[in-house]
């Protein structure tokens, strides 16, 4: 055993100064090519990262006098002084809560009525998509026009004599309306889903037909589990960038309750119901000079995120189903 | 070993999702794009005014920057007053860079990109700026020029353009707030002079309002909702007496009664005007004018004559012109509470501020910037002339020229009044304005049922956040 290892040892030590080198000179050329991403990743990524960590532990308006280290008061002070973090993050798990699983079930029903028409598919899918090419505060500035009470959305239901709801400036109609802003823009997830319905194996179909299924049993027992692993993969994004709803609740809210050349007169109008975490967040660091608790705000949200990303993954095994068994 | 990855895959995976994306407001931002044009005035985000050329006695040439919130055409109009400046001092040119907000004057400051001078578009972050050190204390300046600014400047111009004591920057233009009437709908409605007391207000936008066969509203008397044009100003307390904070710098919001009784009386006004679901038709109302929108058009509901009454700004007068409204208005101070008749004849007041950043490249050269765009007669006059606001100074409002337009000089009047101001500033900017307005937001719509436990619930969030800082 020690003359092997001996051996071992003393071939090794005799090929190392060209192995190193060779060994080195493959590290180095793998770096440089990395280095690029390193670099934005170190710069862009970490060092933001660890300083809002620091900086959410410290009383700091973003002057040159610096932050002042305060210990846990920041968080502290969320959830035991700030009513609106609670209202903010409440209107954010519903528009979570709400617009994740509508953007699946619209992806996935568009996505499916695609796969059929047989003349003009691309055609379909082009006006499908058009509207994520739409950038957010455009999309959000048209459909505030839209709904407005008198717009022609208006008065098509007026037509009809639907209720005619006043959208955003009614705090119980102002989320579903921005609900509607973001589902008519699901067209980006409509093109994963439709890419991975047209992955399913045909033949799965053709043996389910010879066993007599009808359309709701292979649709379940076939389509589904297939595309399961981009229904996961839909809703984990879908949550991630949920809780960081931004644009369209701001170019909104700040329309509807500004006065005074646009300056917010009312946060989160109508009656608070657009107050979204990152609108609070974003009130707090950059309109209250509060970049300590800003950034305090931004840990918390990190983590809630993350925690319902576990939650999601850890509850995958039951539901999702990986063809070929790899996970 | 598995579940670890996992774990770090899903940090990875977070993390860079929580800050990929292009949703910053930042976005929303208007920002300078133009090559140098020396020596001329343009539409666009940068201008550049004058050449390098030395001064009478001998000043060697310098180039100041001037950053300010202005874009499109008043962006133009200013450089037409730098040009005087220049011709003043022909060694200082000016490059001006429009679209600035006071944010991106608060980085550059703190990153050491500051500009020489800087002008905002309100008072609001005026405390923090003092209190910061991000503008200089202009004391040493007026103190060796011999200025005394309190023969100059209105002292309520002064107030919110210092924090504390500091006096880090002077007011350049301003607004003032008062009543604009439909002279014609007066005479219909039989009402011989304008209201003066909220009472008033109420009895006679009883008579102007007008509603549709189907209980809708044609024309609104009044529109007292704080999310209607400048209804808001309504509720800052110039009219009504209302503090925003006691001597010991807490929230007054609950121990001030005149701001419940403000409030009670716009749900009353709201119900006898209106009828008992009258915040909704006002809701629908507005809607249909357009919406916040339409008071940047000529769709505006005074203008098309669906509106009555209103509160405004002085420069509802340049619009009404521009838009070609063939409205027959008048203007007056607006109606005060009625337990507060000495306030009539004031207003909310408040406008363009400007400072030098404290680590200004040029500052000697940028004082003499600001001395001539804030308290020069001439520079006033034109500058309000140009951009239909008022003056800030003594003289200034005195203007024969800015006086002879009956309409716009009762908005000169409102601001020369002793009583009229703007909020107290403090260190968190408009955060307590905003919450103060989702609070009234929220009471408008019946969703505070107590209005005495509401109201101490927001001076203790205001409370809170001025802790912060």
């Amino acid at each position: 055993m020690s003359t092997k290892t001996d051996t071992i040892a003393a071939g090794a030590a005799g090929a190392t100064p060209a192995r190193r080198r060779r060994t080195r000179r493959r590290y180095l050329t793998v770096a440089a090519f990395m280095s690029p991403w390193i670099v934005g990743f170190l710069v862009l990524y970490v060092y933001p990262m660890l300083a809002s960590l620091y900086y959410s532990f410290t009383k700091y308006d973003g002057s040159k006098a610096g932050p002042r280290w305060t210990g846990l008061s920041n968080y502290q002070f969320m959830f035991t002084k700030d009513a609106l973090f609670w209202l903010s993050l409440r209107n954010t798990i519903w528009m979570v809560l709400v617009s994740v699983p509508l953007a699946i079930v619209l992806g996935v029903g568009s996505a499916y009525v695609l796969t059929k028409p047989r003349r003009g598919r691309a055609f379909y899918r082009t006006a499908f998509f058009l509207p994520t090419m739409v950038p957010a505060v455009a999309a959000a500035v048209a459909f505030l026009f839209l709904l407005n009470a008198g717009g022609p959305i208006d008065h098509i239901l007026g037509f009809f004599h639907l209720p005619q709801p006043l959208w955003f400036v009614s705090a119980q109609w102002s989320k579903p309306g921005l609900v509607v802003i973001g589902l008519w823009g699901v067209g980006s997830t409509m093109i994963i889903f439709l890419a991975a319905l047209l992955n399913v194996p045909a033949h799965l179909y053709e043996a389910a037909d010879i066993e007599g299924a009808n359309a709701w049993q292979k649709f379940r027992r076939i389509t589904l589990p297939m595309i399961s692993p981009v229904i996961f993969f839909t809703a984990v994004i879908g949550v991630i960038y949920g809780f960081q709803y931004f644009t369209e609740a701001y170019v909104v809210g700040a329309s509807v309750g500004s006065a005074a050349g646009g300056s917010s007169s009312a946060l989160g109008s109508p009656q608070g119901s657009t107050l979204f975490y990152t609108i609070w967040l974003y009130q707090q660091g950059f309109e209250s000079f509060h970049l300590g608790y800003a950034s305090a705000m931004a840990w918390m949200l990190f983590l809630i995120v993350m925690a319902c990303t576990l939650v999601l993954i850890k509850s995958s095994n039951r539901w999702v189903f990986y063809q070929g068994g790899f996970r | 070993m598995r579940r670890l990855l996992m774990v770090v895959a899903v940090v990875a995976l977070v993390a860079t999702a929580c800050s990929s994306g292009s949703n910053s407001p930042g976005g929303l931002q208007p920002s300078a794009q133009a090559s140098l044009t020396p020596a001329s005035c343009s539409t666009k985000g940068l201008t550049t005014v004058g050449g390098p050329s030395a001064g009478p006695s001998g000043e060697q040439p310098v180039t100041i920057q001037l950053w300010s919130f202005y874009s499109s055409g008043e962006f133009k109009k200013y450089c037409e007053v730098l040009q005087d400046f220049h011709q003043k001092y022909p060694w200082i040119s000016i490059q001006h860079t429009g679209g600035k907000s006071d944010q991106d004057i608060f980085r550059a400051v703190n990153s050491g990109t500051a500009p020489d001078l800087a002008i905002t578009s309100g008072p609001d972050n005026v405390a923090k700026f003092c209190s910061a050190n991000t503008y200089t204390n202009l004391a040493t300046y007026l103190q060796n020029d011999n200025i005394d600014l309190a023969a100059i400047v209105p002292d309520a111009a002064l107030r919110y353009t210092s924090y504390n004591g500091d006096q880090c920057s002077l007011p350049v233009l301003s607004d003032a707030y008062g009543l604009y009437y439909n002279k014609d709908m007066f005479s219909k409605a039989g009402i011989a002079t304008v209201p003066k007391t909220l009472s008033e207000l109420e009895t006679d936008a009883k008579k102007l309002t007008v509603f549709n066969a189907d209980g809708s509203i044609k024309v609104a008397g009044y529109v007292p909702l704080q999310s209607f044009y400048e209804s808001t100003q309504l509720y800052n307390g110039d009219y009504s007496g209302g503090i925003w904070y006691d001597q010991n710098g807490n929230s007054a919001f609950a121990s001030d009664p005149s701001w419940a009784n403000l409030l009670q009386w716009e749900k009353g006004f709201i119900a006898d005007v209106y009828g008992s679901d009258g915040y909704h038709k006002l809701q629908e109302f507005f809607s249909k004018l357009g919406g916040p929108d339409s008071e940047w058009s000529s769709s505006h509901g005074f203008e098309t004559e669906q509106v009555a009454m209103m509160m405004d700004g002085e420069w509802r007068n340049a619009f009404i012109a521009d838009d070609g409204s063939k409205v027959n208005y008048g203007t007056a101070p607006f109606p005060v509470a009625d337990d507060t008749p000495d306030l009539y004849g004031a207003g909310q007041i408040g406008g363009d501020v400007v400072g030098i950043p404290s680590n200004a490249k040029n500052p000697d050269a940028a004082w003499l910037l600001l001395k001539y765009l804030a308290l020069d007669t001439s520079a006033e006059v034109k500058l309000a002339t140009i951009l239909k606001n008022v003056p800030t100074t003594f003289e200034s409002l005195k203007d024969p020229g800015l006086n002879s337009d009956e309409h716009f000089k009762v908005f000169l009047q409102i601001f020369g009044n002793a009583h009229s101001g703007y909020k107290p500033l403090t260190p968190i900017g408009d955060t307590d304005t905003s919450l103060w307005g989702s609070f009234i937001d929220k009471w408008e719509s019946g969703g505070v049922t107590d209005l005495q436990g509401g109201l101490q619930d927001l001076a203790t969030q205001i409370d809170n956040q001025l802790q912060l800082g």
